[in-house]
């Protein structure tokens, strides 16, 4: 062989450009991702709010101001998504980890499922909160 | 080791052009992959017109037409050309499959052809599988069974316990589902990946094999097993219709089980 092996590229892989986007790896990075926007985001805002209302009316006052603006919302309502996605895909995982929804129309039925319920649960809780 | 992006020079560039012969009635465009050793180039993306009005009808079919009648330097493995051998398994339209059982219909729009995916490139479609070779024997892929079979002969199997083996013992060992497997492209080295872990099972399954306890202990490391994390893309693209992923959660559940005992 003309060719050391270590010369040798890697063949091209990445999920998008290379490997196509399906429901399976989708809501797999989907998963990781909410679940670091709850870590990273939710769970700090969750608990400003907290520390908020434990200060006094005032400082309550401050916080409930700074939510009822669009950016604040916008942060409310993502995190809200995360929540709900994230929650519902775990519910898909624990089945997955007692061996059962393994059939790919199951996958694809379970996974669609979590999509819709997501936005569906996200835009009740929202209207009830309203 | 979580790489992202290629490194620099195994970046695909912008290849050759070689245009439909004149008269043809039904072009389509087949990009493919090319690395040449040789060379010292960046791999490249090579554009072949084919007429399918006079080509097979699978994806198989028209690389070697190319290779017959257009490119003879285009390099891929394949023999059975109907999907019992895994040769010529690659990369065609963004997933894993194999070329000889993959119809060219099935793609819409210009035929994206590259090798499997995160692998080491020996040349253009040819991935080096030595790795996914080394795991598979390192699972030890044989009836462990010390004990004489009643008889002497041979050692019996009820149909029902026959049954557990079905979805397992016709994997060909083509590599699709492994090079699918995202935890496999960042931990191959430690992680043995969908096939080689529903290779391990089909064992596990078999009535007549005395030996689960030593094929789940190889799997009590944070990597063997346990960085499958139910992604799923092995069972989507399994060109046999099989179910690794699940293959892997009977596993885990055995390890479980071995746990509480």
């Amino acid at each position: 062989m003309s060719s050391k092996p270590d010369s040798r590229p890697l063949s091209p892989y990445m999920l998008g450009p290379y490997y196509r986007f399906q429901i399976t790896s989708l809501l797999s990075i989907s998963g990781r991702l909410t679940g670091l926007f709850l870590a990273v985001v939710t769970l700090p805002v969750a608990l400003a709010w907290l520390l908020a209302l434990a200060a006094g009316p005032d400082s309550f006052a401050t916080v409930k101001a700074l939510f009822s603006g669009w950016c604040g919302k916008a942060v409310l309502l993502v995190s809200m998504l995360c929540l709900v996605f994230h929650t519902l895909n775990g519910i898909r995982h624990l089945a997955w980890d007692t061996g059962k929804g393994f059939e790919m129309s199951t996958v694809r039925a379970s996974g669609w499922a979590v999509i819709i319920g997501t936005f569906l649960l996200t835009a009740l809780a929202w209207w009830w909160a309203s | 080791m979580l790489q992202i992006r290629l490194s620099k020079e195994a970046r695909p560039v912008k290849g050759k052009h070689f245009p439909a012969p004149e008269g043809a009635t039904r072009v389509r465009k087949f990009n493919v992959y090319r690395w040449d050793p040789d060379n010292g180039e960046n791999p490249r993306i090579d554009t072949y017109e084919l007429d399918l009005d006079d080509c097979g009808p699978m994806v198989l079919d028209a690389i070697i037409k190319i290779k017959n009648e257009v490119d003879a330097t285009l390099t891929f493995r394949r023999s059975c050309r109907e999907g019992i051998c895994g040769s010529c398994a690659m990369n065609i339209d963004g997933t894993n499959t194999l070329a000889c059982t993959k119809p060219i219909e099935d793609v819409s729009g210009d035929v994206v052809i590259n090798p499997l995916p995160h692998m080491p490139v020996v040349k253009d479609l040819v991935p080096d599988l030595n790795q996914f070779y080394r795991q598979y024997a390192s699972i030890r892929p044989w009836l462990r069974n010390d004990d004489v079979p009643e008889g002497g002969r041979e050692r019996r199997q009820a149909p029902a316990e026959r049954e557990k083996l079905d979805g397992l013992y016709e994997c060909i060992l083509c590599a699709c589902c492994s090079t699918a497997c995202p935890s496999y492209w960042w931990n191959g080295d430690k992680y043995l990946g969908p096939a080689i872990l529903l290779q391990a099972y089909r064992w596990l399954a078999d009535s007549r094999d005395d030996d689960a306890e030593g094929r789940l202990e190889q799997f009590e490391d944070a990597y063997s097993l346990y960085r499958c994390h139910t992604i799923m893309n092995c069972t989507a693209t399994c060109p046999k219709g099989l179910n690794p992923a699940k293959a892997i959660a009977e596993t885990k559940k055995m390890m479980l089980a071995r746990k509480g005992r």
